[in-house]
C-alpha cells in the first residue's frame, strides 16, 4: 500500500467519522427533544384529568344556577381558583352566547401540546332551560 | 461502520418520535372535538329533549314521539345539518339500570382517511332524570 493509498484512506475514515458523529449528535438532539415534548403532552393530560374531575365534583354537588349563562360564569371562577401545575397556561373563556365555556391548556414550552375543552353546564345538570 | 450504522439507527429513532408525536397531537385534537360534541349533545337533550335519556337512538326518529320531531332527532344524530366535517351520533344506549348511558362518537372527516371514534359514559341522575357527567372512555380510531 503506498503512501498515497494510506492517506486517502485516512481521508475518508474521518469524513465517515465526522458526518456519522453530526447525525449521531443530531438525532440524539431529536430523540431529547421528543421526549421533551412527550413529557409535554403528559402533563397537560394530566392537568386536563384533575380539572375534568373537578368539574364532574362540581356537577354533582353544586347547586343548580338560575341560568345557564351564570352557571358558565361560575364554573370559570370555579376553575380559576383551581391550582394548575407548572409549565401549562390555562385560559378559560366564556362562549359568545355565554351557554359554556372553552377550557384552553398548553404547555409554555411545546405550543403543540395543547387541549381545548368544551364545558356546557346544561351537560352536567348545572342549569336547566329558561 | 460501526458508527454509521448506530448513527442511522438513531436517526430512525429519531424521526420515528417526531412521527408518533404528531400523531398523538392528531389524536388528541379529535378527541377534544369529539368531546365537544358530546357537551353539545348531551346538553340539548338535557335542557330540551330529556325523554331521550332513556330510549336508544334507533327510537328517536320513531313515528310518533311527543318530545321531539323525527326533523330534530335526525339533526341531533347528525351533529348538525348533514355537513361532511360534522359528528355523528352512532349509538346512545342506555343500560338496564337506567342509570348510565353509552354514547359512541363519530368524526368523519379524519386525515389520511381514518374515521375516529370516541366512546363516553353518561351519568344520570336526580329528580326529574338529567345527565350529570360525561366521561371519556377512549378513543377508537376505525378505519372509515
Amino acid at each position: 500500500m503506498t503512501m498515497a493509498e494510506v492517506a486517502l484512506a485516512a481521508v475518508i475514515l474521518m469524513g465517515s467519522a465526522s458526518a456519522s458523529a453530526q447525525i449521531w449528535a443530531s438525532s440524539m438532539a431529536g430523540i431529547h427533544s421528543a421526549q421533551q415534548r412527550q413529557r409535554a403532552l403528559n402533563r397537560i393530560d394530566g392537568e386536563l384529568i384533575l380539572l375534568q374531575n373537578h368539574w364532574q365534583q362540581v356537577a354533582q354537588f353544586g347547586p343548580l344556577a338560575p341560568s345557564c349563562r351564570v352557571a358558565s360564569q361560575q364554573l370559570i371562577d370555579d376553575l380559576q381558583q383551581t391550582p394548575l401545575g407548572s409549565g401549562v397556561d390555562r385560559q378559560l373563556t366564556l362562549l359568545p352566547e355565554g351557554e359554556g365555556l372553552m377550557v384552553s391548556l398548553q404547555d409554555h414550552n411545546e405550543p403543540q401540546a395543547r387541549r381545548d375543552q368544551l364545558v356546557k353546564p346544561a351537560a352536567l345538570h348545572l342549569c336547566e332551560a329558561a | 461502520m460501526g458508527l454509521l450504522l448506530s448513527s442511522l439507527s438513531l436517526q430512525a429513532t429519531s424521526l420515528q418520535s417526531q412521527l408518533r408525536f404528531r400523531s398523538q397531537v392528531q389524536a388528541r385534537a379529535d378527541q377534544d372535538q369529539l368531546s365537544q360534541a358530546a357537551q353539545k349533545l348531551v346538553s340539548e337533550i338535557n335542557l330540551l329533549h330529556p325523554c331521550l335519556l332513556h330510549l336508544p337512538e334507533q327510537d328517536w326518529t320513531r313515528a310518533g314521539m311527543d318530545c321531539i320531531d323525527a326533523s330534530r332527532a335526525t339533526w341531533l344524530l347528525q351533529g348538525g345539518d348533514g355537513s361532511p366535517a360534522d359528528v355523528h351520533t352512532l349509538a346512545w344506549q342506555p343500560d338496564a339500570s337506567g342509570k348510565k348511558v353509552m354514547l359512541l362518537l363519530e368524526l368523519p372527516k379524519a386525515p389520511r382517511g381514518t374515521a375516529r371514534r370516541g366512546l363516553f359514559e353518561i351519568g344520570l341522575g336526580g329528580e326529574p332524570i338529567r345527565a350529570w357527567s360525561i366521561q371519556e372512555q377512549g378513543l377508537l380510531g376505525a378505519q372509515s
